[in-house]
């Protein structure tokens, strides 16, 4: 995070290396991305080993699609772009819903889907709200929780989330407000953080 | 789009105050909540990849990109094969049996002009010759690739 963002000349630069079969240039841009690879793809599946499959497919599929990468967004969008490509296919190959909520579906709130085996007494007031919070962000959809990922801890303005995504904007605001306003209602219900 | 504007931009305050922007916020219980959440947000994810990930997708992928080469050099020689074997089969067919239906096909037509089916064959000969030394020239002509 403290890290300066590279420039669209240092993409271009690094692209430019890959293609020109410049040793070690595309070990260097899988080292720069597979974190945020990961982070895109683990919140939409949320399974470690798929996730570890999914990030070797996303990096082939970068490195042989890169000549077609135009610089016409940051190459940080455009990986994060070809990794939830990947993750949102294999939800659709095993016909897991990628935005309709669960909770929906099944008429239980994100309180109901915690699980009970955790332990309130044991923890402190700011461990509770954390404990549930993230088993809370587990429980909303991929598309939800690969967002507040995206923007909360890869601080990427909403502009490159549409484009990684492929959703206009406001349809990326409206779920992170609904996302976030779950979240904050599940708060409430589980520690008592009136309202 | 945004149901309770009011509430986005609370949302939005607890965001950039975690993120350290020296902004405050209201100490009333939404805004409390939405801080505990930007927080909880931000921790970071245990990325559970090997230490040697980047090296070894690095030369799975330039191995891979070398077998891709063989593989388009061989389908572009097989093409490359294949058409020579189509066009000295077509020559041939019309040079053994042109004579019988080029004729007969010239006189249905009707006798506008009846060229010479020796300088037809010619032509058709430097038509094919032209074409295929163009395309061995030009051999990449892959289809566009998607990313999807």
């Amino acid at each position: 995070m403290t890290q300066t963002p590279p420039t669209r000349e240092d993409d271009q630069a690094l692209v430019d290396a890959v293609l020109g079969g410049v040793a070690g240039a595309f070990e260097q841009l899988v080292r720069q991305y597979q974190k945020l690879c990961w982070h895109v793809i683990h919140r939409m599946v949320r399974h470690t080993e798929d996730t570890q499959d999914l990030c070797q497919e996303t990096f082939l599929r970068v490195h042989q699609y890169l000549h077609q990468y135009r610089n016409e967004s940051a190459l940080k969008s455009w990986v994060a772009q070809v990794a939830y490509s990947v993750a949102k296919r294999h939800l659709e190959r095993k016909r897991i819903p990628i935005a309709e909520s669960s909770a929906e579906g099944d008429g239980l709130s994100l309180l109901d889907r915690i699980t009970d085996d955790f332990d309130i007494e044991a923890a402190s007031i700011e461990g509770q709200s954390a404990g549930h919070l993230h088993e809370a962000i587990d429980c909303l959809p991929p598309l939800q929780r690969t967002i507040l990922t995206l923007y909360h801890l890869d601080e990427l303005p909403i502009a490159d989330i549409a484009v990684i995504t492929g959703l206009a904007e406001g349809t990326i605001k409206s779920h992170l407000f609904r996302a976030r306003k779950q979240l904050r209602d599940t708060l409430t219900e589980s520690i008592g953080v009136a309202a | 789009m945004i149901p309770d504007e009011r509430e986005w931009l609370v949302q939005e305050r607890a965001t950039r105050v975690e993120r350290g922007s020296g902004e405050s916020l209201d100490a009333d219980a939404t805004g409390t909540a939405y801080l505990l959440i930007a927080r909880a947000l931000r921790e970071p994810i245990e990325v559970k990849l090997a230490d040697d990930f980047a090296e070894r997708v690095a030369s799975l992928a330039a191995s891979r990109s070398s077998e891709l080469a063989v593989d388009s050099r061989i389908e572009r020689y097989l093409l490359w094969v294949l058409g020579a074997v189509f066009a000295v089969a077509a020559v041939t067919v019309c040079v053994l049996y042109g004579q019988t239906w080029f004729g007969p096909t010239l006189d249905l037509i009707g006798p506008v002009t009846k060229p010479d089916l020796k300088w037809i064959l010619a032509l058709s000969a430097c038509v094919g010759v032209s074409w295929l030394s163009d395309w061995m020239r030009n051999p990449a002509g892959h289809p566009a690739q998607t990313l999807a």
